[in-house]
């Protein structure tokens, strides 16, 4: 069998195998599942009226009458309006009002407005249309059309860097979002096959299977069969979990006018092939210490305590990522950006905030190539000496005696 | 002497795993056509040595060759190799599992079905072929390994402990297919503890003990060169009144008789004849055991050591 067609047997063994597994399926259909039947109770309990009006008691003399309905949120009845604080909370007992909002004189200066509730409260959702009820017609007084429209939506920044040019900030976060949304997708992606991988060389190891393996093909073919499908079983998971994060997304951008509209102009494509040129050796370089874990330990229990301790050294910028925007030239940002595991995120957001200058581009690259493949060949090294090795758990000992001595496998 | 070139060439092949010799000097050769014993207490370095065949392991010293040349990725594909602990995916169908192991040596997914349905009757495995391998009986499992060994119709067969967890109905069964391989030509090597199995099939033999070859060559020669000066008689009357004897004792209705140095059996067999009190059925020289052997070498070399 050449060595090609021994990958290509391998890959579609390692994916048919997972894929086919009820831990897959549960984690590829039922984790969307979940999110949809969490976000239908939130929505649910959160954005839901009563059905009745809130009332309200306007004290500051600041609404007109007949008001103003806010053109969005429009599900929810118009507030019914009521002289004295007494008749409105007698409304509230007798169940005719959700709750009374009261305007004190002083609600201009002060900005202070009592609530009074009965039996249930108001709920998140009737209490946003309340505030965007009271901003509306606070502005209705404002003749000039479009200054009103700027005061209801606020302004857009648009912030360029002195030496570049380059946009950042304001509505250019839609970059930051994208950049950390598809980050986020391809380390989930690095991580589930990473995870697969050193589940199935753990357990080739544990069933003594590896022993059948690398007497019909090469340990190399072995290795780069099992990333291959394993890598494509992880693809699915995404392709099926983005696939149902998509519709969730298109349903709610049907469904509500508030959200904002999508233009494709502002996705940053540049920054998409140098995310991939940093992604292939950091995906690689997790692959390879997964084989490596996966090599020397016993069992697949041993190896995913080990993992998750290495999984962290990619995942550790997510713990500073407030301080990595508020200063995304610091030491820190820079330290990170050099640091073969946390490279590609760590970049991924600082080119979204700010000017990253070439050359730490360049240092940071050269030294994750140059990592992943010390980690590749160190990895395949593992594998071959220890593959073998049954119930010789981990000890840093045992694996300074194996290499030393060279020749051992 | 045999003449054909040698499908497996072993020369003192050493390994060591950190303060271990597993292996210090083992040298053999296996032809085309013969079963090959290859024995050796427990830690006496067999599957070492089997794994530095089969490239699994690298020496630290010695030479390996493998139909005439060094160990290639093409030679994998023929050898079939059963290894002492069953090396199955657990949460697998029998079925595909053993497919996915015969494509691995080479062979298309057609043909690979087509053999692995008639292995599969063969070995009365056909009815379990959809169950998980972990719902299977150790035998059962012993049998598929078997059958992932052969499927590929290799030309060396590398077998350790092929009788385990099999019964004696299945043991007849894998002592026919064994006989079948070399009798094809394949060279076959068995390494058991079974050694009433190795007398059996095996028409030469190595013994390694300590990592060394201590017993290497034909086995009838092996067996000539243990016999001791005795011979078994089975018949009626004391054999041990007879003149010439150093020694004699009855087990289970045959008389062990050990003869001075200087009786021969003929003159013993006349001295029976020439005694009526004495009714002969069978007399024949006394030839040991491979246990015999076996227990007389390694038990020799732990003394020699422990002196």
């Amino acid at each position: 069998m050449t060595e090609r067609g021994a990958i290509w047997t391998v890959a579609r063994h390692e994916y048919g195998r997972t894929v086919r597994r009820k831990s897959f399926l549960f984690a590829t259909f039922g984790i969307p599942l979940l999110y949809l039947a969490i976000f239908a109770i939130i929505i649910f309990f959160s954005a839901r009226g009563s059905g009745m009006p809130l009332g309200y008691v306007d004290q500051a003399g600041i609404i007109p009458s007949p008001p103003e309905a806010p053109e969005q949120m429009q599900s929810y009845p118009l507030p019914r309006a009521f002289t004295d604080v007494e008749a409105g909370k007698a409304a509230v007992q007798q169940g005719e009002i959700v709750a009374l909002y009261v305007l004190p004189q002083d609600y201009l200066s002060g900005g202070e407005v009592v609530l009074y509730v009965g039996a249930q409260s108001p709920t998140e959702g009737e209490r946003a249309y309340f505030s965007e009820f009271l901003r509306v017609n606070l502005v209705a007084s404002v003749e000039d059309a479009a200054v009103r429209a700027r005061l209801l939506e606020g302004p857009h920044y648009i912030t360029r860097t002195v030496g570049t040019g380059r946009l950042t900030g304001g509505i250019y976060t839609v970059r930051l979002v994208i950049a950390i949304g598809a980050a986020v997708l391809l380390y989930l992606l690095m991580m589930l096959s990473s995870g697969y991988l050193l589940q199935a060389v753990a357990d080739e190891k544990e069933n003594r299977t590896i022993e059948m393996l690398i007497t019909s093909i090469s340990p190399r073919a072995l290795i780069v069969g099992k990333t291959l499908g394993l890598t494509g079983v992880a693809l699915t998971q995404i392709l099926i979990w983005s696939g149902a994060a998509l519709l969730g997304l298109l349903y709610f951008l049907l469904r509500s006018p508030a959200s904002p509209s999508l233009n494709l102009s502002l996705i940053p494509w540049g920054d998409l092939g140098l995310m991939l040129l940093f992604f292939i050796p950091t995906y690689l370089l997790g692959a390879a210490m997964m084989i490596a874990i996966g090599s020397v330990v016993d069992d697949r229990r041993q190896g995913q305590q080990f993992s998750s301790l290495f999984s962290l050294l990619f995942f550790a910028p997510l713990f500073f990522l407030t301080q990595i925007i508020a200063d995304p030239n610091g030491t820190l940002a820079v330290g990170l950006s050099l640091f073969p595991t946390t490279a590609f995120l760590v970049l991924m957001i600082r080119r979204a905030m700010t000017a990253v200058p070439p050359w730490q581009l360049a240092l940071a690259w050269g030294i994750l190539l140059l990592t992943s493949g010390l980690m590749m060949v160190a990895a395949a090294r593992l594998f071959r000496l220890w593959m073998l090795r049954y119930g010789h758990g981990f000890s840093l000992r045992r694996l300074r005696k194996l290499l030393r001595g060279g020749r051992y496998a | 002497m045999n003449p054909a070139q040698p499908i497996v060439h072993v020369s003192h092949l050493q390994k060591r795993f950190g303060e271990v010799q597993a292996v210090a000097d083992v040298s053999f050769e296996v032809f085309p056509g013969e079963i090959f014993g290859l024995l050796g207490p427990n830690g006496a370095g067999k599957t070492t040595t089997i794994r530095m065949m089969l490239d699994i392991f690298r020496p630290d010293g010695g030479e390996v060759s493998l139909f005439g040349a060094a160990m290639t990725e093409a030679m994998k594909a023929r050898i079939g190799y059963l290894p002492e602990e069953r090396g199955l995916y657990k949460d697998l169908k029998l079925e595909p599992t053993l497919l996915y192991l015969a494509q691995l040596k080479g062979l298309g997914r057609a043909e690979a079905q087509r053999r692995l349905e008639q292995w599969l009757r063969r070995f009365d495995l056909y009815e379990h072929r959809t169950k998980k391998v972990k719902e299977l009986s150790h035998g059962m499992q012993q049998k598929a390994q078997l059958i992932a060994a052969l499927i590929h119709e290799p030309e060396l067969l590398v077998i350790d402990e092929p009788f385990s967890g099999l019964d004696p109905v299945n043991t007849r069964l894998v002592k026919e297919i064994i006989k079948e391989q070399a009798e094809a030509g394949r060279a076959v090597i068995m390494s058991t503890h079974q050694l009433h199995q190795v007398e059996a099939l095996c028409g030469r033999i190595a013994l390694i003990n300590a990592g060394r070859t201590v017993l290497y060559g034909e086995l009838a020669e092996i067996k000539a060169r243990f016999a001791g000066h005795a011979v078994e008689v089975e018949g009626e009357g004391d054999f041990g009144s007879l003149p010439g004897l150093r020694s004699a004792r009855r087990e289970n209705g045959t008389w062990h008789l050990y003869l001075e140095e200087r009786t021969e059996p003929r003159e013993l067999l006349r001295a029976i004849a020439a005694r009526p009190d004495l009714q002969v059925r069978r007399f024949e020289l006394a030839y040991p055991s491979l246990d015999d052997i076996f227990i007389t070498v390694v038990s020799g070399q732990q003394e020699a050591a422990h002196d």
